[in-house]
């Protein structure tokens, strides 16, 4: 029926080592959120927490879930999204310290 | 395997309409209500902590950091096992990636269990939402036990959801590749009077069936083929790849409520 059941395994292991790496930076960004948060830095803490959380999701999103590899049209959806979330956030937070 | 319809090959391939694009694009925009439903959880986060932010620490001290901690490998791993078993699918190691997707599963179970045991031992120390001992509680830390229970709540029961979906594609991709060829209605007197054969590789018949007289209705062939690269179409498998990405915000979800929750103290 088909005489190709050989032709994918020069393609073998091609692609798994990136999912590898990605993988092992995350864990290495997980250690150091846990090691930022012992340490007293007061306010800044929660800055260092969210931003730390917000490389580990840049990451997922462009290597775990290929966003880096999809049309422009996808990344302008992704985009367009956060910065709807963004704003929710901005009218938050310019409303409620003032009350 | 290859049907020998003596000069008449040509069958009605079963035509099921599919749009990998379409369903990606959908996933992603069901993935927006998602992060936009937890957002908002969020937002009220950041302002009961902006308002409480001494409560919080103090009642933060409460969850056990090295649970929190395990479950974030265990979803991390468990994102990178459902990426390479599409990765796997797509240079048709079908073997591998059922692993992989069955390994994920497995991981969304293990967490789970830990979340589970996490839970029991809140409220087995009589924390529990609307128990007696959190509503003694400082208002703060009332609000912070809420947002816990009401956060990874919600977000375990994303983690129960996305294991379901996950075994769905495992098991819809049981008989991938496949390709079926129905010969039906205005087909079938194409094949009247000819009979059905098998062919080994060489052309050799390996069986010969009856002939087809109009008491037949429909012949149709179902081939399944070897789950090699070239076979196995995107569309095959786009479930597993939605699935995968439902996954993954799984895991950004938990990316931002572990620190948030265990690490705040």
């Amino acid at each position: 029926m088909d005489h190709s059941n050989e032709s994918h395994e020069e393609h073998a292991h091609s692609g798994f080592g990136m999912y590898l790496t990605t993988w092992l930076a995350l864990l290495v960004l997980t250690a150091l959120t846990v090691g930022v948060a012992g340490m007293k830095l007061g306010n800044l803490s929660v800055f260092v927490a969210v931003l730390i959380a917000a490389i580990k999701s840049t990451i997922v999103t462009l290597f775990f879930m290929h966003l880096k590899n999809e049309s422009t049209t996808l990344k302008v959806m992704v985009i367009v999204c956060l910065v709807t979330f963004a704003i929710f956030v901005g009218i938050t937070f310019t409303d409620y310290p003032f009350r | 395997v290859s049907v020998d319809t003596a000069g008449h090959s040509k069958g009605l391939t079963v035509h099921t309409h599919r749009d990998y694009a379409g369903a990606k694009i959908g996933m992603w925009l069901f993935l927006f209500t998602e992060i936009l439903l937890f957002g908002g959880l969020f937002i009220i986060y950041a302002v009961y902590r902006y308002q409480h932010a001494e409560e919080f620490h103090v009642a933060a001290a409460e969850l056990d950091t090295l649970v929190g901690m395990i479950n974030t490998i265990i979803l991390l791993t468990s994102s990178m096992t459902v990426a390479v078993a599409i990765a796997a699918m797509q240079q048709g190691r079908k073997k591998l990636a059922m692993v992989c997707v069955w390994t994920t599963v497995a991981f969304g179970g293990w967490f789970m269990v830990n979340k589970y045991f996490e839970w029991g031992a809140k409220f087995s120390h009589g924390l529990y939402p609307n128990s007696e001992y959190l509503l003694d509680l400082p208002s703060g830390e009332i609000l912070f036990f809420g947002l816990y229970f009401t956060m990874t709540g919600l977000h375990g029961l994303h983690v129960v959801v996305g294991m379901v979906l996950l075994a769905v594609a495992a098991i819809k991709l049981r008989n991938k590749p496949n390709h079926s060829v129905k010969f039906a209605d205005e087909g079938i007197e194409r094949l009247q009077g000819t009979k059905l054969a098998f062919l080994d590789s060489s052309g050799n018949k390996m069986w010969t069936g009856d002939e087809v007289d109009d008491s037949i209705a429909e012949v149709s062939v179902d081939i399944k083929y070897k789950p090699v690269a070239k076979r196995l179409r995107r569309e095959d498998y786009s479930l597993l790849e939605n699935g995968g990405l439902y996954w993954h915000l799984v895991d950004l979800i938990w990316i931002f409520l572990f620190p948030l929750f265990y690490l705040i103290t």
